[in-house]
Order: structure tokens, then sequence, then C-alpha cells
């Protein structure tokens, strides 16, 4: 038996001081106040708050901080922080807010050396690293700068890779199911399972209803489920998603 | 009111548990020697990282002798994740640097079957008393194992220790701060106790 709960992970993807939600990572609206929206998913049971940075310029860093440090505040499960994350000093400051961990993408593409520099510093569970796929003709391949650049590099090659490396878990993002609500990308899905990762991995982009969520987790064991769109339109409610996907015998956290 | 202090090792993130203990009492942050009071009920000494890092900065501050007196003097010390481990004689992650040895044991490179490593995310603690099983949030690749095995006050499936206590020192591997409601609780009452 598993022992880990699989974890409901929302994932806030912020613009300035902004909630903002696209599909595809195109365009992108205003859908709410993230530090409302993180404390309403902290009260409905979620696991764990990704947050990305998508505009991730030096300017809007502190902006940033001040939202991650507005959601700490009220927040008691852990917040993990991404997007634009490029240095060690950088990491220090997120920690400052209150961030728990990390979230890495572009830079580990770029220099997969900051990911052995990460990890000495801070502990191998501190980093989570994020692929951002998208099918190019039948291949996927992982996107930098939220979707923005193409690293030339496949998915397949690049977690084969990651195995080499300490890293705390894998997210794995479909850039072209993202905000659809129409189901998880189960090629994708599939490639991520055959990887045979020792850490854990999450899955995001698509889902738009529990049958969806459970679907996947019968069939794929990952160890969370990142969820956008669903849950910011109201399609999905985490305590009962949890509620449902308890009843279905899959082994999610639930709090009194 | 209840004076707590908190260590700032650097590592990790240190504004979470500070939000959670402050539920509880006046807590403030110790950066230096200098920054600590007299007058402090509880000590925490928080951390999430290698324990290398962490014994470095504990060495470099002179935090293990403010530590030792704090406990010679009968006063709570609570260990949290890397804080619990640093309490330990040594650690397999770092095989050349001695741990604070408050309880006598190792850190051994958690390799379990049924287990992710490291682990991420929330598993089911189960209590020798009082405290009801529930889920706690974890966030580490190594696990401490104390010599007296009836010190594990609270354990992952009855085999991996999650809370650990030894007279007025208290030590849980999971991160009570970051494990929703029921876990600042657990934390407030540990302070309070």
């Amino acid at each position: 038996m598993k022992y880990e709960k699989i974890r409901i992970i929302p994932k806030l993807e912020i613009k300035n001081q902004y909630l903002i939600k696209g599909i595809r990572y195109e365009g992108l609206r205003k859908v709410g106040d993230p530090i409302e929206v993180a404390k309403r998913y902290f009260e409905e049971g979620a696991d764990q708050i990704n947050i990305n940075d998508i505009v991730a310029s030096l300017y809007s860093r502190d902006n940033l901080y001040e939202v991650i440090n507005k959601i700490t505040d009220q927040v008691f499960i852990p917040v993990c922080v991404g997007g634009g994350v490029k240095s060690i000093e950088h990491i220090r400051e997120l920690l400052k807010s209150g961030a728990d961990r990390v979230i890495i993408n572009s830079e580990a593409l770029r220099n997969p050396k900051f990911i052995l520099e990460v990890s000495k510093t801070f502990g191998a569970q501190f980093l989570s690293i994020s692929i951002e796929a998208k099918k190019i003709g039948t291949e996927y391949y992982c996107m930098m700068d939220h979707g923005r650049e193409n690293s030339n590099k496949k998915v397949v090659d690049w977690l084969k890779e990651l195995k080499n490396y300490q890293i705390g878990e894998v997210i794995i993002n479909s850039i072209d199911n993202d905000g659809m609500e129409k189901g998880f990308d189960w090629e994708l899905a599939k490639i991520a399972d055959e990887a045979e990762l020792k850490c854990s991995k999450v899955i995001s982009g698509g889902a738009g209803n529990n049958i969806h969520i459970y679907q996947l987790l019968n069939s794929i064991n990952f160890d969370g489920i990142s969820l956008g769109a669903s849950l910011h339109f109201n399609k999905i409610k985490i305590n009962e998603l949890k509620s449902y996907l308890l009843k279905q015998k899959i082994n999610v956290n639930t709090y009194d | 009111m209840i004076k707590i202090g908190i260590i700032d090792l650097k590592i990790n993130n240190i504004k979470s548990i500070n939000n959670a203990a402050k539920l509880f009492g006046n807590t403030y942050l110790i950066n230096s020697l200098a920054d600590y009071k007299e007058d402090t009920n509880v000590l925490i000494l928080p951390g999430n990282g290698s324990f290398f890092q962490g014994m470095k900065i504990v060495k470099e501050k002179s935090y293990d002798k403010l530590i030792f007196d704090f406990v010679k003097q009968d006063k709570k010390l609570i260990g949290i994740c890397l804080g619990l481990q640093l309490l330990m004689d040594s650690s397999e992650e770092a095989k050349d640097v001695s741990g604070l040895s408050l309880i006598e044991g190792s850190v051994k490179k958690l390799n379990e079957k049924n287990l992710k490593v490291p682990l991420l995310g929330w598993y089911d603690v189960s209590f020798k008393k009082d405290i009801k099983t529930q889920s706690f949030y974890f966030n580490n690749g190594f696990i401490v194992e104390p010599i007296k095995k009836d010190l594990i006050q609270g354990s992952i499936n009855n085999t991996i220790p999650a809370y650990v206590a030894k007279e007025n020192i208290h030590g849980f591997q999971f991160h009570p701060e970051k494990s929703s409601h029921h876990g600042v609780k657990l934390l407030g009452e540990t302070i309070l106790k």
C-alpha cells in the first residue's frame, strides 16, 4: 500500500497582483484576487498551493513577494512558488516571503547546473521541476518562458536526464490542454509515467470535472493533481472532489 | 504570555513557523546569540534541508551553546524537520559532521519500498497517546532513528518516526505549521503543554 496521500493542488497564475487564467497559455484574463482565492482553497481542503508568476520580470518582483507574504499569513499549507526563478538570492527572497519550496522550469533547461546548486543549498526536497509540454508534430517538447520559447528538448529526454538529479518532484503541464477543461493529456501522462521517476510526479492541465481526475488516478499513479481553470470557474470544488475520490477508494487527505 | 524564541538558520521558510507560533505566545526571531532573551520559555529550532548546512550555521553562530544552556534550565525545546534531525548524534547525510547529541541516535536516508523519496506530501501519523491519527505534511529525504524506541511518540505506519519526545525536548519530523488547522493546533498544544 502507498502511504502517501494524493495531493490536490490549486495552481494560481499571477500577473502583477492579479490572479489570471488563459487557455493554452494565451488570452490571459483576470479572474480574481490571488490572496482571497488562496485562502478559500485552503479552507476548502487544498493540500498545497502552487503559484506561478507568469510575468517573471524584475520590475514585478516586489508585487510577487507582497502577494506571497499576504497568502502565507493566512494559509497553513505548503506554498510553492515558480516563475523566472534564476538565482539563490532570488530563492532567499521567496523564502523570506513565506514560500516553502520553489518550482523551476526555464532556468533548469538553460542551465541544469542550477538544479545542483539549489538542491545542495536547500536540499533535494525543496525543489520541484516544472515541465511545460507542447506537442509539435508527433513529439512533446519542453517549452520555456511560459510557453513562449521552445527549448528544443523533448519531454521524454528531459525526464530521463532529470533522473540523474536529486529533486523533490516533477510537475508535468500540458500546454495543449491548459484551460480547456476537457480532460488530461493522456499521452503526456503516460510519457511521465513510463519515465519511472523516483521522486513524486504531479500532472497539470485540462481537468474539467471530478471524473476526469478519477479516471486518470485509477489508471496512472500520480502523486498530485494540479488544478487551475476548473477551480477558478467553479467546475470543481475541492471538498466535493475529495469526498468523491475517497468513495472511489483513492487515497486523498480530508481535514476535519 | 509565553515567550517563544525561533532560531533562524537562513535555509528555510521561517515566516510560517513564526505565523503559527505567534498564535500561542510572543515570538521573536534569533539571528545571533545577542538576540536571545533570558526570559524565553520555549525555543524552536526549525529547519528544512541539509544537515551539513544546518550544523554549519549552528556552529558558526554558537547556537549549540545556547540550546544546551536552554535545555539545562528545563525549558522546552521544539525541533521541526531538520531541527529535529540536528538534535541527534549524527547523520548519513554528512558523515563528518556531529549533531547536537540531545537525543541518542542517528539520521538515516529513507529507504522504504512504499515511499517516494524524498517524502513530499501528506502522511497519516498515529500517536502513542492523546493525539488523533491525522495527516501531516512531510518534506524530507532523511529520517531520525532514536536508539531508545520509547522516545518515538508518533510514526507513519508504526515504522517511520514522526514525533519524538524526551523530557522537555520535542521533535516533529513533519511540519505542523504547514499541516492545516490541526497541525497548528498540535504545535500550540506542544508549546503550551
